[in-house]
């Protein structure tokens, strides 16, 4: 307990360093404190970890904190050089996010360390599982991507607008880290309350202050009933961790809060009116991050809490996704709507297994990457000339986002249709029924995009694309990896 | 354009390490060599439109060399099947691909795409027709898919191509879906989709019946083939050729490689649901042809007529069956070459309705002269290689049954019709009130010239096919040979 009451204390002194930092000329200099104390944040969680480490991982670890402040040095010459001001949070981004991923890029060597169930709760990987598994990494890819697509518009998205991103993808990795239902019930407020200011960004505008409110106010409404649900379970069963809680403990109101963070049925009415006020670069915020770390609550954290009440909730959601997208014209919807299919797909088979951890974890990795992509190159459309080449690339993600075959959702469906097809062959018709409609969606926007292009300017593109081709390179490797694997193991 | 130039990168690269993997199977030891040249030449030379051809005829020669000298290696063995049921089909891509790559210089936007698109799709079909696993079949069978949507889509000439790409795609995507179910529900009964591995053939009806509905989308059967006369009228000339000479070919040997040794149950349980549909795909393909006044419609429901004539003959035994394959060839060589002279007049008079040419035969006489050939070729004339499939199978599927064969006869009378009708309205009558006119350039007289000369070499020397596949197409059939 005591540590998760340093993260908070930490966390909150950040956020009161940001604020106060807005009214100083050299704010610069806070914004590095800010990234230094996340840094310390993630390296005093692993801290935790080293009392159960061996040897070999305690001087990786120093060797890591080691690379992350040569990496805060090196932005803070970059700083001190008085360069424009989003190549900075560009450099610290990469820095930052570099400095993480080699930390478990080295962690995945260490692999057996994972294997002790007490210690899934410290981090976002799945046990056994590599970079591709790691929803830690996921998150900071979404960071790194939203981070990326501002950059075209940089006045656009002020100073304000990459704060809350980096407080709300803190409050991410916060929520990986933790056994506490009052600690996972603050750190969801924290999450919510910076979503709630992004969604508003833009306060000038009529339609988004509503949806904005609109998400404020049903979002209050049901962490109520997650602190409902907190009191309910500690009435059952007198603790706060969950690792202590069993099946007779009442957790619906929990469940249910999540379920309407996953934007799953029955609670999914606030996604298409939430997203459809939204820019590209915040709908890729707001649709991928708050669900990564829901997902991993309903897998490491609640995952022996597997009831009814979540797999009607995902048949419903796989039924209302596919079919209510078909209707959808605007993009934002469509993307709402096939979050719901897809919540449908994961819920359907949600075990506490390792081997579905390992499926479910890949394919939101698959899946968020190449929605993020996707998002990313729509929100610097604009800035590029259409060309072919960039229809084909967004056709590509779009096959990858319905899951077909070389493609990481592929895998997943395969594995979807064999768990299911097992229990009974209505459930296999119905994802096959909703894998069609899905699909004609998907192909109605990748070929209006193909055949008639988007828009015509003839700006150069910049280094995003780099970044750009650096994470498909990285999608192109997931798919073939998973592709090979699942070959290899039907073969 | 950083993309671009990025695409370079990833096609190399992915050429080497498709290199690599060839290596390592130890099959195409001095061809992975050539085909990393061949894409490194189109990288070098920024794309010339000459080099795209270059490419594809270098893959095809590492193809064919490749199944000629590497067929015995054991470890390749393992994941490629290369015996005489597949190496016709392997050729037959080998020869069609540099074929197909040619129509590049009709493209006028975007032929680089074009080009990469039509060489991944070259890669696709090459590794779809040595595979012997049911499982990578049905993989690469939808993701060839992907880049006839945009060659539809993208390259056609009339607004109405988009419909027609869409309408391609849902039809292929759902016979596939349920392709998946029935792959993974025989992986559950059998374990294993390797098709040399699977011996057990009990209650095979369902499995059948959902694998069977891909196949049945590409061959294409009636109730499912209204993509096909869509997605030819609004493809450019090389995607038709490519649809016709290729992409039916593989419902039809996906069904004799993988469909008959493994589902051998499904087959005799659905044999005479699937004859009766295939009679009337017959019947239906052939009168809908007589009725059509498009040019590239009347192919397309001949096409549809020709290919359920070869169904036919794949349910009827082996001899039927080594002939279908044979007419599947034959139909390959005469459907690409029908397709090539239709864009030969389109090109000239930018229409293909009957109702607007006539007496081109003043205009064009070497057009006129081997588009006959092609004619004779498609209602079976002596001579030409269809007349010896459709004898061999008719005659084995009027020994099963008098009244199937008679109704399959019906085709050869309306193919008659239809070949005539269409070709004596373009060619004969009173000629155009046209100013200038054209005959076929050489490239396109080189065109006509081979698929002619390939349609008359495979019907004058196809007993050599015949003899060498007999044992192959016994094994797949689980039958003693004679």
């Amino acid at each position: 307990m005591v540590e998760f009451f340093l993260f908070l204390l930490l966390s909150y002194l950040l956020i009161l360093g940001l604020f106060v930092s807005h009214q100083l000329t050299n704010q610069w200099l806070w914004v590095s404190a800010g990234y230094t104390l996340i840094m310390f944040n993630l390296v005093v969680c692993d801290f935790k970890n080293l009392i159960f480490f061996n040897l070999s991982a305690f001087s990786v670890n120093w060797g890591i904190i080691f690379v992350s402040s040569l990496f805060a040095g090196v932005s803070f010459v970059v700083w001190s050089l008085k360069s424009s001001f989003i190549r900075e949070v560009v450099v610290y981004s990469l820095g930052w996010w570099s400095a993480t991923t080699g930390q478990y890029l080295l962690y995945a060597e260490t692999t057996s360390v994972y294997s002790s169930s007490d210690l899934i709760y410290w981090s976002g990987f799945i046990s056994g599982g590599s970079l591709f598994h790691d929803l830690r990494f996921l998150i900071l890819l979404i960071l790194l991507l939203t981070v990326v697509s501002t950059y075209q518009n940089f006045n656009y998205y002020s100073y304000n607008y990459l704060v809350l991103l980096l407080l709300a993808s803190l409050s991410g990795l916060l929520l990986l880290q933790n056994d506490n239902l009052i600690v996972t019930y603050l750190n969801l407020e924290f999450q919510a309350l910076t979503l709630y200011i992004l969604t508003t960004y833009y306060r000038f505008e009529e339609s988004q202050t509503e949806a904005g409110l609109k998400y404020l106010l049903i979002g209050s409404l049901v962490s109520g009933f997650f602190l409902l649900g907190t009191i309910v379970i500690y009435q059952r069963s007198a603790t706060l961790n969950v690792s202590e809680l069993t099946l007779s403990s009442n957790t619906t109101w929990v469940l249910a809060t999540l379920i309407f963070k996953l934007g799953a049925a029955p609670f999914y009415f606030w996604t298409p009116s939430v997203y459809q006020t939204l820019d590209y670069t915040t709908l890729l915020f707001v649709s991928s991050l708050p669900k990564v770390s829901t997902w991993y609550l309903l897998l490491v954290n609640f995952n022996y809490l597997q009831n009814q009440l979540l797999y009607y909730s995902g048949l419903l959601s796989i039924v209302i996704g596919a079919y209510s997208g078909l209707y959808q014209l605007r993009l934002p919807s469509i993307i709402a709507y096939s979050g719901v299919l897809n919540s449908g797909y994961l819920l359907l088979v949600l075990e506490s297994t390792n081997e579905h951890h390992f499926m479910i974890s890949t394919y939101l990795v698959g899946y968020y990457l190449s929605l993020g992509l996707l998002l990313a190159s729509l929100q610097t459309v604009n800035t590029i000339r259409y060309t072919l080449l960039g229809g084909y690339l967004f056709y590509y993600l779009m096959l990858s986002v319905g899951g077909l075959p070389v493609v990481p959702g592929f895998s997943f469906k395969i594995y979807l249709l064999s768990f299911v097809l097992e229990r009974s062959l209505m459930e296999g018709i119905l994802i096959i029924g909703s894998s069609l409609c899905s699909m004609m969606y998907y192909l109605r926007v990748s070929g209006q995009y193909l055949f008639t292009g988007l828009s015509l300017s003839n700006q150069r593109p910049t280094t995003v694309y780099q970044v750009f081709v650096f994470i498909l390179l990285l999608n192109v490797g997931h798919s073939l990896l998973t592709f090979v694997g699942t070959v290899a193991e039907l073969g | 354009m950083f993309f671009i130039r990025c695409s370079w990168l990833f096609f190399l690269s992915s050429s080497f390490w498709l290199g690599l993997f060839f290596y390592q199977l130890s099959l195409y030891k001095i061809w992975s060599t050539v085909v990393c040249l061949a894409v490194g030449l189109v990288v070098f030379f920024k794309h010339q439109k000459f080099n795209f051809y270059l490419a594809s005829l270098l893959v095809s020669t590492a193809t064919v060399g490749g199944s000629l000298y590497g067929v015995y290696h054991p470890l390749a063995l393992e994941y490629l099947v290369l015996d005489n049921v597949n190496l016709p089909f392997l050729w037959l891509t080998s020869f069609f691909c540099p074929y197909i790559m040619l129509s590049i210089n009709q493209i006028k936007s975007n032929p680089r795409v074009y080009g990469y698109s039509l060489l991944l799709i070259q890669f696709l079909l090459t590794a779809l027709f040595s595979t012997n696993n049911f499982f990578c079949f049905y993989i690469l069978f939808e993701v060839l898919a992907f880049p006839m949507f945009v060659l539809i889509g993208v390259y056609g000439q009339q607004v109405a191509r988009i419909p027609a790409a869409y309408k391609f795609f849902i039809y292929t995507f759902a016979g596939s879906v349920a392709m998946l179910v029935g792959l993974i529900s025989f992986y559950f009964f059998y374990g294993s989709t390797n098709c040399r591995l699977v011996t057990d053939y009990q209650s095979q009806g369902f499995l059948f019946f959902l694998v069977f509905l891909a196949l049945a989308v590409k061959i294409p059967m009636v109730p499912v083939h209204l993509w096909l006369p869509e997605a030819h009228v609004e493809a450019p000339t090389g995607v038709s050729v490519l649809l016709a000479a290729l992409l039916l070919k593989t419902g039809g040997y996906g069904m004799l490689r993988f469909v008959w040794p493994m589902l051998p149950g499904g087959v005799h349980f659905w044999s005479s649901t699937l004859i009766v549909l295939a009679l009337i795909s017959v019947i239906v393909g052939s009168f809908t042809a007589i009725a059509q006044i498009d040019l590239k419609k009347t192919i397309a429901y001949s096409s549809v007529a020709h290919m359920n004539v070869s169904l036919l003959g794949l349910l009827s035994g082996v001899e039927a069956i080594q002939f279908s394959v044979y007419l599947m060839l034959a139909h390959a060589f005469v459907s690409a070459g029908l397709f090539t002279s239709v864009g030969i007049i389109y090109d000239r008079y930018h229409t293909r309705s009957i109702r607007n040419l006539r007496g081109l035969n003043l205009y064009m006489p070497s057009l006129f002269f081997w588009s006959f050939f092609l004619i004779l070729g498609n209602f079976s004339f002596p001579l030409t290689a269809n007349f010896s499939a459709e004898l061999v199978i008719m005659f084995e599927v009027t020994q099963r049954s008098l009244l199937i064969g008679l109704t399959a006869g019906v085709t050869v009378l309306a193919s008659t019709i239809y070949s005539m009708w269409y070709f004596s309205r373009i060619f004969n009558g009173y000629p155009l009130p046209i100013r200038s006119h054209q005959d076929c350039s050489p490239l396109e007289w080189s065109l006509l010239v081979v698929n002619v000369s390939g349609m008359l070499l495979l019907g004058l020397f196809g007993g050599v096919f015949q003899q060498h596949s007999t044992e192959d197409y016994c094994w797949l059939l689980a039958v003693e040979q004679l």
